[in-house]
């Protein structure tokens, strides 16, 4: 049986198709035969994400309506052989998507992979309700400002109320947090919510801090998950996150500002 | 004696009439209790009417010895219907209290709430947006978000950090009263009377132990609990 894994935060733009991208390739990467499934109909981003945009041929959607089988629908990933995509569909609405079809497909994926993530789209409307209501365990992904973090406990509050494990009395979704774009200095001078903040409204354990970092949109306009651009801050720190979800004791890295050595305080950093 | 039933708010209330005249001995109700105690009924609440009392000097003895008499027997006055003598002539101290029991007007008390509905316990955390209602008491044993709402006909307590909006007595109970163990609530309202919390909390109260009840004025009241 697969681990089902939703990516969600309530809020837009805060980095959850990024956090699918580079969690779905980290976790393949380790071995585990993984497929991400884009829950965002109309809007569909992961597959650019992911550098596949134009291997779309059959989509979600697709299959949810019976036009294609998974199998035509599933992407295999250029880089790695244990990675699949199955995109949203561009031309639909949200929907288009059933609970009875959403629950078929995830039945099916069940069989042949270890682990399905589910890419939410933002808001908590239908696409989002559905991407969440099979999970086993999820990814909250925060920023450090008020407006995320409290979308973010809503999200927490639906997982906790709206969900299939919930509904039929199962253990409860395991939530982890992941706070993106984290910018240490400038907590440190008062302009972002620092960790600990966040930590005293959701109570949640931290699965990882990603840095914020010019290399992030530089792997989103080149399609490779950030997870695989070599000697970064944001790689090492999505590279720990898959350590840390597998079980193992990694210490959080990019709480506290980064010191300047003389050299670079002359001359500045590159960034 | 009587045994009746009156429906208060969906929860029912059971008590004995116990009807006292200008004749009424001592030892009658004495032997009232005894039976009473005989049925050994969980049960053994009294509504004393005093309706068809007129000769009045010695009613308040006759309450005292009631009283003593009642104690003797664990057996609870739960009030006093009075008709327009009795009132006047009672004394303060019975008027007030029998047991430490506030007197109730029964007529208007279908308001109040004698006995408490079923209590609501709820252990995981009240997140934002979520609303947890009950017609009766709440008891969070986690924490409440912001923008989380917490809405009982009876009092609420809450045993970890509370924010959020908590509405005790919704059905306009005065009495409930809310309790927190932390205190730093967006809006308070009680029996309909409501603050919203905007300004920045006293040190005294801001994530401190406090309750929150009403007083006779219909005003609201955050006092520290130590």
């Amino acid at each position: 049986m697969a681990r089902i894994i939703v990516v969600t935060s309530g809020k837009g733009g805060v980095g959850k198709t990024t956090t699918s991208a580079s969690f779905a390739t980290g976790l393949a990467l380790r071995g585990y035969k993984t497929v991400v499934i884009d829950f965002d109909i109309g809007l569909r981003n992961l597959d650019l994400i992911l550098g596949c945009e134009r291997r779309v041929v059959y989509d979600f959607v697709n299959v949810i309506q019976g036009d294609a089988t998974l199998h035509q629908a599933l992407i295999k990933d250029k880089s790695c052989d244990n990675l699949y995509v199955l995109a949203a569909s561009q031309t639909k609405d949200k929907d288009a998507l059933t609970e009875e079809g959403v629950e078929k497909v995830i039945k099916e994926l069940s069989k042949e992979f270890d682990y399905i993530i589910c890419d939410s789209p933002a808001g908590i409307e239908r696409g989002a309700f559905l991407a969440l209501y099979f999970a086993d365990e999820a990814l909250v992904v925060t920023n450090p400002e008020v407006s995320s973090v409290r979308d973010s406990d809503r999200i927490l509050g639906l997982l906790a109320s709206k969900s299939k494990r919930s509904e039929s009395g199962q253990e409860k979704i395991k939530a982890h947090l992941l706070v993106t774009r984290y910018n240490a200095n400038r907590v440190e001078s008062g302009e972002m919510l620092s960790l600990q903040d966040i930590q005293d409204i959701l109570r949640l354990p931290v699965l990882g801090l990603i840095p914020e970092s010019p290399d992030v949109l530089h792997a989103s306009n080149t399609g490779t998950p950030a997870i695989s651009l070599s000697n970064t801050d944001v790689s090492e720190a999505y590279l720990d996150v898959i350590a840390r979800f597998l079980g193992e004791e990694k210490p959080l890295r990019f709480v506290m500002p980064e010191k300047k050595g003389l050299l670079r305080r002359i001359f500045g950093g590159g960034r | 004696m009587l045994s009746n039933t009156i429906k208060l708010n969906q929860a029912s209330f059971e008590y004995y009439l116990l009807q006292i005249n200008s004749q009424t001995k001592i030892e009658d109700i004495k032997s009232k209790f005894k039976s009473l105690k005989k049925l050994d009924k969980k049960n053994n609440t009294i509504v004393l009417s005093l309706n068809d009392v007129f000769v009045l000097n010695d009613l308040n003895k006759m309450l005292d010895s009631i009283k003593s008499t009642g104690n003797e027997y664990g057996i609870n006055i739960h009030s006093i219907l009075h008709n327009k003598y009795s009132e006047q002539y009672i004394s303060n101290e019975n008027k007030d209290y029998i047991f430490g029991i506030k007197v109730l007007d029964l007529a208007s008390s279908t308001k109040l709430n004698p006995v408490s509905n079923k209590t609501l316990i709820y252990d995981d955390p009240v997140r934002s947006g979520m609303r947890v209602e009950n017609d009766g008491d709440i008891i969070v044993t986690s924490f409440v978000s912001d923008n989380a709402e917490i809405v009982a006909t009876g009092s609420i307590h809450i045993y970890g950090e509370a924010k959020g909006r908590l509405i005790a007595g919704s059905n306009g109970n005065k009495e409930a009263r809310i309790f927190t163990t932390s205190f730093n609530a967006e809006l308070i309202a009680i029996g309909g009377i409501f603050r919203a919390l905007e300004n920045k909390l006293l040190d005294n109260i801001n994530h401190k132990m406090v309750q929150i009840h009403l007083d006779e004025k219909s005003r609201l009241h955050i006092k520290p609990l130590n």
